[in-house]
């Protein structure tokens, strides 16, 4: 039976006097991906940036494997094993990749005064994660961001996600900017996250890319969940789309 | 192939613009006028430079974070205006009157970077308005008076801050020594440890950095205060060396100082910065100024000189940048 | 409700009258504008002198610098005549800069007393100060009776900030007595600032020290750092002569020392104090139509009087 990973429980988010979200009930289970649809000012991006710490809640409860959680910022989300994919990636294009890797999460050696960067280190590990994510033939984990082509660059953050062995995958948006067989490799990190044991939500415009990947889809209308546990394999993606612009009654 | 490789990659880093300027510089002035190099000459730039260059080094920091401080010339004023006028009121021995007054520029470093990060207004006008109270402050509590400061003579602070010693002919200040300590602190902070990292984000993609879980808030008001403590420190060593406590004094010298950042490679828009370049440009703009002297330059057209010569440097810089990106 | 408004009023209007008459019977206002900085060294003293007068005869005396800002200069000089000032001081920052704020203040019967340089081309009252080109001409001379140089000499003349109405009309002074002595000199720009003064100096000194034969300060902050370069540069007290503006303890400490040699005391507190009684005078009905030239050249044997005049004893 599928293990619970993530339960929002009535998620409310006022912005001053504009409810972007209202009373929001979404579980995410372990091991599988998610995806969540709806049309523009539906509020997919506000209930991601609750469950990333990016905004505070006005009510609801958010709990993660079992245990309610005060989320207060991004860094409450990623100790929680939260980590979010962004549509520029998060990434900071003058910095090399095995900067850009541990962004964050530097690892240190030597007394904690001098919190010197282990620079070796991070460049081993960019190193091996570059060969298995598969970017293309030996760029140097100390090459900036900037080398490194839109798809690549989803491709470090996603690989970034996984290394640090966050629970949840969030991807915002992740194959807009992306030429088909960048967003094909994209498709396919997700599909490797969730075989790995890392359980995604995965929002996009792009029905046809939800349905590639995922185990189950979500439907946000007008800041409530209006269906939650389409399977893909007995949907349509006409009747999805009726049930995202309300034309289902 | 092996020097191929060598030569490119030194070429291709932002400092190697600064170091070609410096050494054609330093040969074109050599050639024209040989006392350029003397021993003397050498003394009289590295006493004044140094002062300037803890400044330089600081606003690297803050630049590659992002953020300006155009207060660092009113600061440097300030600060050793509060340690003489307490010293010579008798209210606090030197060493006291010192830490206060450094800790009244921490302060104002502390000002200065709550506004930027909470209030969300711009470094560029939060620090112009901090300069004018600064300098204000510096004139009214000195009536205008400059503050003595020749009672420093014998004091212990006094020569740890700015003695000096003769190697021969070759006078150098302590000065010099904290500007190296400092420079090889900063390096070091900014190139290989966590917190370089850090300003390098927050300066590169300040929104990336907070999604990654980096206090920008936090790093950028530390680097204001490192930005005043070390312009109220330099202040303090220019009044001991020059025997001056002016309430003036500073002025102007935010936009050398700047300039100084940016012709040595550190980047206007934040995400790239190098200390070793700031030294060299340093060096480039104070040594400038020092050689049309020694070269016979008309006096009133020094201006005109260091303009144009700042021209002719950013116009080198952008080409060899645009040689770099196009994989020249 | 009317009518309690209307007393409320009443009461407030005789209320400012009484304050208004009172003030006026304590005594008069005076503006005392200078085109200096206030941090500048000799100015203190002057600002000095108009407190003196002010705590002297029980006027007020409005006070205010503007670092040569033109603009900010007229502004203050007309912001006086505006509300009513029974005199004006002031400065001139540049040759011909306040001859129209002059005229306004003589139309609206306001006498306006010109202070420490002159500006002949306005309609001032009076002036009291030096003579720049006077004093310019005195040291150019003085260095020619002692000896200290000759035909075909060189002599260098850093000033703070070139261009303006003091260094002008020194250099019109000297150019006087050097040209047809075919004596030549330069001038160059130091700034404001000590730490760069001292930096500037000692640039040129080190290239230029074989051609120097002597060196005139043009203004007080220049003059009173020659001690300090001479020993950066390693030149020994006395080595290069020097003459100049001395209204600062650097300068007349310099002069004690054997660093200069003669340097020029202006009267700064005098000059604003004699200024300012000529302003009284002429609002009183006397008209102040004559001028008062202040200004001596001391040398050592009589620079420790200045000396203890600027530390206040």
């Amino acid at each position: 039976m599928a293990e619970e990973l993530i339960r929002m429980v009535n998620i409310t988010k006022y912005y001053g006097r504009v409810r972007a979200l209202d009373r929001v009930n979404l579980t995410v289970n372990r091991g599988e991906v998610v995806g969540l649809l709806g049309d523009n000012g539906a509020g997919k991006s506000t209930l991601i940036k609750v469950l990333s710490g990016a905004v505070p809640t006005t009510g609801g409860e958010i709990h993660i494997k079992g245990r309610q959680i005060e989320m207060n910022g991004t860094s409450d989300a990623i100790a929680n094993g939260i980590e979010t994919i962004y549509q520029d990636s998060a990434l900071v294009t003058q910095l090399s990749i095995a900067r850009n890797l541990f962004l964050g999460r530097e690892p240190v050696r030597g007394g904690r005064f001098f919190d010197r960067l282990d620079l070796p280190m991070m460049e081993r590990v960019a190193s091996d994660l570059l060969k298995q994510v598969g970017i293309s033939k030996n760029i140097p984990p100390s090459t900036p961001i900037s080398a490194l082509s839109g798809g690549e660059r989803q491709a470090v953050a996603i690989a970034r996600a996984m290394h640090f062995d966050s629970d949840l995958i969030i991807l915002d948006e992740p194959t807009n900017n992306l030429g088909v067989a960048e967003t094909q490799g994209v498709l396919q990190f997700v599909r490797r996250a969730r075989d790995t044991g890392h359980s995604c939500i995965f929002i996009a415009h792009n029905i046809h890319h939800v349905f590639q990947v995922v185990d189950r889809i979500a439907v946000m209308r007008l800041g409530t969940v209006v269906a939650d546990d389409i399977d893909p394999r007995k949907s349509s993606v006409e009747a999805v789309e009726r049930i995202i612009t309300g034309m289902d009654h | 192939m092996e020097t191929q490789n060598l030569a490119k990659r030194l070429f291709s880093r932002p400092e190697a613009g600064p170091a070609i300027l410096l050494a054609l510089l330093i040969v074109t002035f050599a050639a024209i006028n040989p006392a350029f190099l003397s021993v003397l000459n050498i003394s009289n730039t590295l006493a004044f430079t140094v002062e300037l260059g803890l400044i330089a080094l600081a606003m690297t920091l803050l630049m590659t974070a992002g953020e300006f401080d155009l207060s660092v010339g009113a600061v440097f004023g300030l600060t050793p205006v509060l340690m003489w006028s307490l010293f010579n009121s008798d209210l606090t021995s030197l060493a006291g009157g010192f830490v206060i007054a450094v800790a009244i520029a921490a302060l104002i470093g502390v000002v200065n970077g709550w506004f930027v990060t909470a209030l969300k207004i711009p470094s560029f006008l939060v620090t112009l308005g901090m300069l004018l109270v600064a300098r204000g402050t510096a004139l009214y509590i000195t009536d205008g008076f400059p503050q003595r400061t020749w009672s420093a003579e014998g004091e212990w602070l006094a020569s740890m801050l700015v003695g000096d010693v003769r190697f021969g002919p070759l006078r150098l200040y302590m000065s010099l020594f904290w500007f190296v300590t400092v420079a090889v602190l900063l390096h070091y902070v900014l190139t290989g440890t966590r917190t370089g990292n850090w300003i390098l984000a927050v300066g590169g993609n300040a929104s990336a950095a907070a999604a990654r879980g980096i206090r920008v808030g936090r790093v950028k008001v530390g680097l204001f205060v490192l930005s005043a403590v070390l312009s109220g420190f330099a202040g303090i060593i220019s009044s001991i060396r020059t025997s001056a406590a002016n309430p003036n004094s500073g002025t102007g010298y935010e936009l050398e100082v700047i300039a100084m950042v940016v012709i040595g490679g550190t980047s206007l828009l934040g995400g790239r910065g190098t200390i070793i370049g700031t030294i060299l440009g340093i060096f480039i703009l104070r040594l400038m100024r020092n050689g049309i002297v020694m070269i016979g330059v008309p006096g009133l057209a020094y201006n005109i000189f260091i303009g144009a010569i700042i021209l002719g440097m950013m116009a080198l810089h952008s080409w060899l940048d645009r040689r770099n990106q196009s994989g020249g | 409700m009317l009518r309690r408004t209307f007393f409320g009023l009443t009461t407030a209007l005789v209320a400012v009258i009484a304050t208004g008459s009172v003030a006026m019977a304590e005594g008069k206002t005076y503006f005392w504008i200078s085109h200096g900085s206030p941090a500048d060294p000799v100015w203190t003293y002057f600002l000095d002198g108009a407190n003196r007068w002010a705590a002297d005869t029980g006027n007020t005396v409005n006070t205010s610098f503007h670092s040569g800002d033109v603009p900010s200069h007229q502004e203050a000089v007309r912001a006086a005549i505006a509300t009513g000032a029974n005199g004006i001081v002031s400065s001139s920052p540049d040759p011909g800069s306040l001859v129209e704020v002059v005229a306004e203040a003589v139309a609206a019967g306001i006498p306006i007393i010109n202070m420490n340089t002159p500006d002949p081309t306005a309609d001032f009252d009076a002036y009291v100060g030096s003579d720049l080109e006077v004093v310019g001409a005195g040291w150019a001379q003085y260095l020619v009776d002692k000896g200290l140089v000759e035909s075909g000499d060189f002599v260098w003349m850093p000033v703070e900030v070139p261009g303006a109405t003091y260094g002008v009309q020194e250099e019109a002074g000297i150019s006087s007595v050097f040209t047809p002595l075919n004596i030549t000199w330069e001038v160059t720009d130091a700034t404001l600032d000590q730490a760069e003064i001292i930096t500037r100096m000692s640039d040129y000194l080190t290239a230029n020290r074989d051609k120097v034969d002597a060196i005139i300060g043009l203004g007080d902050l220049v003059t009173g750092s020659v001690p300090r370069v001479f020993e950066q540069v390693g030149i020994a007290a006395g080595e290069i002569p020097v003459v100049g503006w001395g209204n600062s303890l650097d300068t007349t400490q310099g002069v004690l020392n054997g660093y200069i040699n003669a340097a020029q005391w202006q009267d700064p507190q005098a000059t604003s104090y004699v200024a300012l009684s000529l302003a009284s005078m002429q609002a009183g009905g006397t008209p102040a139509a004559f001028d008062v030239i202040t200004g001596a050249l001391y040398e050592k044997d009589t620079a420790q009087v200045y000396d203890d005049i600027m530390s206040g004893k």
